[in-house]
């Protein structure tokens, strides 16, 4: 073939439609590393930084054909308990992947199959990652890849994903598998339930091929069985009310012959099979020294009732200390670079004043501001993601419990608490992992008084300004002010709404794992980028709208003089709404330039620094000096309340809004206003009268 | 339940960590008993107790399903039977 012919050809199978093929896997397995190595990290990432917990879509190509990867939440099953395994499956129903990749953990193969078993009934076709390859045969475990290849008709490839082992193989069987059928899978349930499936499953196939849906009838049947909530809503949507209930009439025949739940019978069948499989392809002996083992030491003392405590909360304090005080000195070297050089090389070289002051003082300061957090969150992340993949964070979970218990939640809700102080949106997404409504709402309400790191920059700024000496125990007690208020948060919508109810919860403690340095830093990365991305947008456009609000005002363009002129800039749009507002801040004695910020703020809180620099027309340098001549240190320390409790920016508004819905995300965002305004007036006149 | 071996029989939170015992049977309904099932807790299989504290979480573990913590709750509602 000539060098011209086939470069045609490509270009022709490239224009086809992309290859669709999920990723899926039980939690644990080493399934994002998978995903990002056979997507080079060209992923763009649907969801925030954190866990994953929205679907992640990538890109392959291979001679030409290309392939859309699409990441899938860890999951168990398929019975949709939780909302993990409901996206996985809604994926997996209506996004009608050509192919399904299921990485396995091959030490507890066993527990992975079950997944396969129900991928293999819905009628995929699938290829089985079997991963972790290295660590099973350290522990003792040996399967035989070929039997249970036979006997599963389905491709297993063993690799290793952190070391790249196998991943070649795994793409060439997935082209391979591209031109062959999905294979005929089938437990056998025993007669009394393979009759009634047969039943439903007639009664169903003939209307599912006419709408020329593409589900296997007789796992739709299965599901009937089982009494599947989503699946009896889907065929009711659809307007199979008269299937659903003839199903569901069947069912109750089979469960008063059988005189037990069927579910649980066909879980057991399941499961027969796969212990069945287990015994003839998996062999277990006894490691020499196994991973187990070193666990098992580690566990010892991590999840100590009070020895493990005390190393949780030293781990947090390092955390913290780890992340702020190796990037202070970046953060410097930031601001130094921008507020000097940058600043007069781009004044000194554009003209006329008016572009020169939009690039200054709009967009050069919003840069500015977002560049400074980068030094802060690139630790705190590598930080987080460090001890997420060694294994820590499921300890911190057990260690947590009795703690979270009190409060209503279960020691799985202390993650996404944590992940708050980084950033409350991704803490708010991560909180699908746990199983019922009541415990995520819970959760939702009390993330946003985590100081996340947006807020730092306003207390650092304050306190450079006002308690220079004391500068770490006021940050600090902030910090403690916002848990103890997440903390009576928690306890009162309990008892308001759930009379103390106490969440029942199942986890995976998987075990101590060396972390690779590259998978820490490329999801850390992938975070940062993503908030330069949803954040530095945001902070971007806002810099340049408070600057536009600034020059222009009820009486048209006032100018960039207006910055340097507080009697001009009293003119401006900014002003006169801030001024429109003060009367209700004037218990707090706030200058409308504060309101105007923290109105801002609401967009995104870590605006509330630079448009106070825009406002006060100085640079974010020398912002404490101007500060501590408007302001005493009662009120910063009132003002910093403010801003610690009100509501969360923008971002996480429309986060909470998407996992609680809009009734309790308002509530909430009220809520959060009113006690915000409570505690900043109260510290201002208990103070006052203190002092 | 098995009538003649009731002594034997006592739900999995109290169950002091090192034993290793046989799960017997699960309380409770639906979600609860299904994911215990879908990670391979069910009856007849055996857990090995590796901590337990008597009034939080417990930790659990065997070849099949590897490593698990369940909630208090979850644990008071497994019935098992001491095997070792």
């Amino acid at each position: 073939m000539s060098c011209h012919e086939s470069r045609a050809g490509s270009t022709l199978k490239a224009r086809q439609k992309a290859i669709k093929i999920g990723i899926i896997g039980n939690p644990n397995v080493g399934k994002s590393v998978l995903f990002n190595k056979l997507t080079k990290g060209k992923a763009w990432v649907g969801n925030w930084p954190g866990v994953t917990v929205e679907k992640k879509v990538g890109k392959l190509t291979l001679d030409g054909i290309s392939f859309e990867l699409v990441d899938l939440p860890g999951i168990y099953g398929l019975t949709a308990y939780s909302q993990d395994e409901l996206i996985a499956r809604k994926f997996l129903l209506e996004g009608k992947p050509e192919i399904v990749i299921q990485v396995t953990n091959a030490i507890n193969l066993e527990r992975n199959l079950y997944l396969t078993i129900q991928l293999l009934e819905m009628g995929f076709k699938l290829v089985i990652a079997l991963n972790m390859a290295d660590l099973a045969e350290k522990e003792g475990v040996k399967i035989d890849v070929d039997g249970l290849r036979r006997e599963l008709r389905t491709p297993i490839i063993p690799t290793i994903a952190v070391k790249n082992f196998g991943l070649n193989q795994l793409i060439e069987t997935i082209k391979e598998q591209l031109d062959k059928p999905a294979p005929f899978f089938k437990i056998d349930y025993g007669p009394e339930i393979e009759e009634a499936i047969e039943k439903i499953r007639r009664l169903i196939d003939s209307p599912i091929r006419r709408l020329g849906l593409k589900i296997d009838p007789r796992w739709l049947a299965i599901r009937l069985l089982e009494d599947d909530n989503d699946i009896i809503q889907r065929l009711r949507d659809m307007g199979f009310e008269d299937i659903v209930s003839e199903a569901r009439h069947i069912r109750d025949e089979l469960q008063a012959q059988l005189n037990e739940s069927v579910e649980v019978l066909i879980i057991e069948k399941r499961y027969e099979y796969l212990l069945n499989l287990s015994r003839k392809y998996v062999r277990r002996k006894t490691a020499e020294k196994s991973l187990t083992d070193l666990t098992d030491g580690l566990d010892k003392v991590l999840t100590h009732p009070i020895l493990g405590l005390m190393v949780f909360a030293s781990i947090l304090y390092l955390l913290f200390k780890f992340s702020f005080d190796v990037a202070s000195s970046l953060t410097e070297v930031i601001r130094v670079t921008f507020s000097q050089h940058i600043h007069d090389l781009v004044k000194n070289s554009l003209h006329p004043e008016f572009i020169s002051s939009l690039f200054v003082d709009g967009v050069l300061n919003g840069v500015g501001t977002i560049l400074i957090f980068i030094p802060n969150l690139l630790f705190l992340f590598i930080g987080i993601s460090t001890l997420e993949d060694t294994g820590y964070m499921a300890r911190v979970a057990f260690l947590s419990d009795r703690l979270m218990n009190r409060l209503g939640l279960s020691g799985r809700a202390m993650i996404p608490l944590l992940i708050g102080f980084g950033c409350n949106v991704p803490a708010v997404m991560s909180t699908r992992v746990l199983g019922s409504d009541r415990e995520r709402r819970l959760s939702v309400f009390m993330i946003p008084f985590m100081s996340c790191s947006a807020r730092l920059p306003i207390f650092l700024l304050l306190t450079l300004a006002f308690f220079r000496e004391n500068q770490l125990i006021v940050i600090l007690s902030m910090y403690f002010l916002g848990v103890f208020i997440a903390v009576l948060t928690a306890l009162l919508f309990n008892n308001l709404f759930y009379r103390k109810q106490v969440a029942g919860y199942v986890m995976d403690m998987p075990p101590y794992l060396n972390p690779s340095i590259r998978n820490i830093l490329a999801k850390s990365w992938e975070r940062i980028r993503s908030f330069l991305m949803k954040a530095g947008t945001i902070i971007l456009l806002m810099s340049v709208v408070i600057w536009v609000l600034s020059v222009t005002g009820p009486e048209g363009y006032i100018g960039p003089e207006a910055l340097r002129d507080v009697e001009l800039l009293s003119r401006s749009w900014i002003a006169s709404f801030s001024r429109f507002l003060e009367p209700l801040f004037k218990p707090l004695n706030w200058d409308w330039r504060i309101i105007a910020s923290l109105s801002f703020g609401f967009i995104a809180k870590e605006v509330v620094v630079s448009s106070l620099a825009v406002l006060y027309n100085v640079g974010v340098e020398s912002l404490p000096t101007v500060l501590s001549d408007s302001l005493t240190p009662l009120a910063a320390y009132s003002l910093m309340t403010f801003a610690l409790l009100y509501t969360p920016c923008m971002a996480t508004v429309a986060t909470m809004r998407n996992e609680v819905g809009l009734r309790y995300t308002l509530l909430m965002v009220l809520y959060q206003l009113l006690i915000a305004y409570t505690a900043a007036y109260l510290i201002l006149s208990i103070g006052g009268m203190v002092i | 339940m098995r009538g003649d071996k009731l002594d034997n029989v006592l739900p999995l939170s109290v169950v002091k960590e090192g034993k290793t015992v046989r799960i017997v049977k699960i309380i409770g309904g639906g979600g609860l008993v299904r994911r215990l099932y879908e990670i391979g807790l069910l009856p007849g299989v055996e857990v090995m107790i590796v901590r337990n504290s008597g009034f939080g979480p417990v930790i659990i573990r065997n070849n099949v399903s590897g490593t698990f913590c369940l909630g208090f709750g979850v644990a008071k509602k497994i019935i098992v039977e001491v095997v070792s």
